[in-house]
């Protein structure tokens, strides 16, 4: 009996593996085969090598300025995502905001992320064209921004309930400031819950496409995302070579974020869930 | 105090690091679909822009997502966008929606090297009011098939369809995919099975409006376009290609910009059959499918970017973008003996282009399309008989026609 569901667990195991890793074994594998073998009967093992495709995204796509482009406007969102959503989770974990309509915010809060995005894309536009701001690369920071702070907020929010009060009356008592108590004491208490968040922040505003399409208004700001897209043409045979080389290099920064925070995210995910 | 400091040089960071175009008075910005277009205006523009003082911005767009952003920026007062690329079924839509400026308005003189078909494409009302768009990318629908295959059996090119579904099913005995069909919902069946469609007297609407999907001519369109997939397969374009490239598959339809980007796609062309059968009289088949440019409504720069359409339309500018995938619209070009001993399927595409039929002229186009793929997706998987399939057609074409 137990032997018949240790092979059921391999079997669902396996079959769950073939699920999640075939999809990535398939772009790999279709970026390093040569055109002629992408555009004929694709053999499930590839029976050529060739880099052709990553050399003609960064010679003719110009995929090295979407890559820093997608960079750019990543980190910075992230960074600012993270300095408000956190001020925000610690306030409201705390109930500082002491003012009519400071329990409502929180609602208000994630209505960003309950709404279509595509309503709070059009008013964006306008605005962004009215201040004459629709060629640069604020509009698509802003909107990351503002996608990622609901989020932020709402996960930070059970670390900062979580973490110990009485710590922070004894570091008021030695004399810390607000600002040395939030650096020094609370944010290093619930860094394990930073590292999650930026990491599930740094996928969404990495992959966002959207927000990207509409706001961008200049080749030059194009994301990774919008350059793959473009790939795919109903005119022209689409581009699986180049779409799975673009993957393959789009996965590399978001695979070294990950593993930089690995230990933290699995840390993190696993003590905010249960309150203890 | 360090903090906000630190606080305030982030915030520095984002504004000082993320303008980084900033905006000039006389960039010229097209919105265009992406792929060889953008090539073929990139291997152009710097004539333009050195002998004009302009900067050319192009931005290559997803087909919904062009669309999406003309809609956006017509809302503007004053447009982001100057020109825009339009794939042809959009024009009607477009000219209700006073999305262009009339170019006839603006001193622009037709230009008669333009084939017919594709000008009549870009005048409001079609083919006979003022101009509005120019042709920029020229495409029709032709009947591609494996000529390897077709000399081993010392078989001619089909000319009506019964003899197409005779070959298929030849080449189907012996193994061979007979014919591949594009049936996957929405654009890709709707264009696949209208050619067959008008081949057999059949269309949409009558001239009156009125939706004529459910007729004699349409149920043995599909029946024969269903016998078709039975003697053969459903697959996407890339494998459509691949297999009547490799010999795998005897016959398709198709784009010929298909063939032309496959590096090693390759098979032999004809213009589409445009008879039931042997006996019955010929109609035009072949779906045209020119992408057109226009000046945007709202340019703060109509004169210039009229000028740069007219220079990235002419037949200097096509010459130079067929060496990068261009397809060309002028009648010089796709005759002239150096780029038609490069590119031997020009003549093709041009007495294609001259006989073509263009998709009904209704701004309603497109939902007319999803109502029409979704129920000829339906008959072809055996959800619904053809007749089933035709009257729910006609109802959901209908209820679109009339929002």
């Amino acid at each position: 009996m137990s032997k018949k569901r240790n092979w059921l667990k391999i079997l669902l195991i396996g079959i769950l593996l073939i699920w999640t890793l075939f999809p990535i074994y398939w772009m790999i594998s279709l970026s390093i085969r040569n055109s002629a073998e992408v555009q004929s009967r694709l053999p499930l093992l590839p029976q050529s090598f060739s880099l052709e495709h990553f050399r003609k995204l960064f010679a003719e796509k110009e995929f090295g300025r979407a890559l820093l482009n997608s960079v750019q406007v990543t980190f910075i969102s992230l960074a600012v995502a993270l300095a408000f959503g956190l001020a925000m989770a610690y306030v409201q974990s705390r109930r500082r905001l002491q003012i009519p309509g400071s329990n409502a915010s929180l609602f208000w809060i994630l209505l960003v992320r309950i709404l279509p995005p595509i309503a709070f894309a059009i008013p964006l536009y306008f605005i962004m064209t009215r201040l004459q701001l629709i060629r640069t690369k604020i509009p698509i920071i802003s909107a990351h921004v503002m996608i990622n702070i609901p989020f932020i907020v709402w996960f930070m929010i059970t670390y900062f309930k979580n973490s110990p009060e009485e710590m922070e009356d004894s570091a008021r008592i030695d004399g810390a400031s607000e600002w040395q108590l939030l650096l020094k004491i609370i944010l290093p208490l619930v860094s394990p819950g930073i590292a999650s968040v930026a990491i599930l922040a740094f996928m969404t505003s990495w992959n966002e496409y959207l927000y990207g399409v509409i706001f961008v208004q200049s080749p030059q700001n194009y994301t990774i995302p919008l350059v793959l897209a473009t790939l795919n043409s109903e005119q022209e045979l689409t581009e699986y070579g180049l779409i799975a080389a673009g993957g393959v290099l789009s996965l590399i920064p978001i695979l070294l974020f990950v593993v930089f925070a690995q230990n933290y995210l699995i840390k993190g995910l696993s003590s905010g869930a249960v309150k203890e | 105090m360090k903090k906000s400091v630190v606080l305030s040089l982030l915030l520095l960071f984002v504004f000082v690091l993320a303008p980084v175009s900033a905006q000039e008075p006389t960039t010229l910005t097209i919105a265009a679909r992406g792929g060889s277009h953008v090539d073929a205006m990139n291997a152009v523009k710097a004539e333009f822009e050195a002998a004009n003082n302009v900067k050319i911005e192009i931005l290559g767009l997803e087909a919904a997502d062009l669309k999406q952003k003309i809609g956006l920026d017509s809302l503007n007062a004053t447009g982001e966008l100057d020109l825009f690329m339009i794939d042809d079924p959009w024009m009607p839509e477009f000219a209700e929606n006073e999305l262009m400026a009339n170019l006839t308005e603006l001193g622009y003189v037709e230009d008669e090297d333009f084939l017919a078909a594709s000008r009549a494409i870009g005048k409001e009302p079609y083919g006979e009011g003022d101009v509005y768009a120019l042709p920029f990318s020229g495409n029709v629908m032709l009947f591609f098939y494996n000529k390897a295959l077709f000399d081993a059996k010392s078989l001619e090119v089909p000319t009506d369809w019964a003899t197409v579904l005779e070959i298929a099913k030849e080449f189907t005995a012996d193994g061979t995919i007979g014919y591949v069909i594009r049936g996957q919902q929405g654009n890709p069946i709707v264009s696949d099975f209208l050619p067959i469609l008008w081949a057999f007297g059949g269309d949409v609407f009558d001239a009156d409006w009125n939706v004529t999907i459910n007729s004699e001519e349409a149920k043995a369109a599909l029946e024969l376009y269903i016998e078709l997939l039975n003697n053969g397969a459903n697959y996407e374009k890339n494998d459509i290609v691949a297999a009547v490239s490799d010999g795998n598959a005897a016959m398709s339809l198709g784009w010929p910009s298909w063939y032309i980007s496959g590096e090693t796609a390759n098979a032999a062309y004809a213009p589409i059959p445009g008879k039931r059968d042997a006996d019955a009289e010929v109609n035009g088949s072949g779906m045209i499918g020119n992408w057109m440019m226009a000046v945007t409504a709202n340019s703060a720069n109509k004169e210039l970017a009229l000028e740069f359409l007219k220079f990235v339309t002419s037949a200097e500018s096509q010459k130079i973008g067929a060496e990068v995938g261009g397809v060309p619209t002028r009648a010089s070009v796709l005759s002239d003996p150096e780029l038609v001993a490069k590119y031997a399927y020009f003549p093709t595409l041009m007495d294609g282009t001259n006989n073509s039929v263009v998709r009904p002229r209704t701004a309603l186009w497109s939902n007319v399309e999803t109502a029409l793929g979704a129920e000829l997706s339906s008959a072809i998987s055996g959800v619904k008989t053809v007749e089933q399939a035709l009257t729910d057609a006609t109802t959901a074409i209908e209820a679109a026609m009339a929002e």
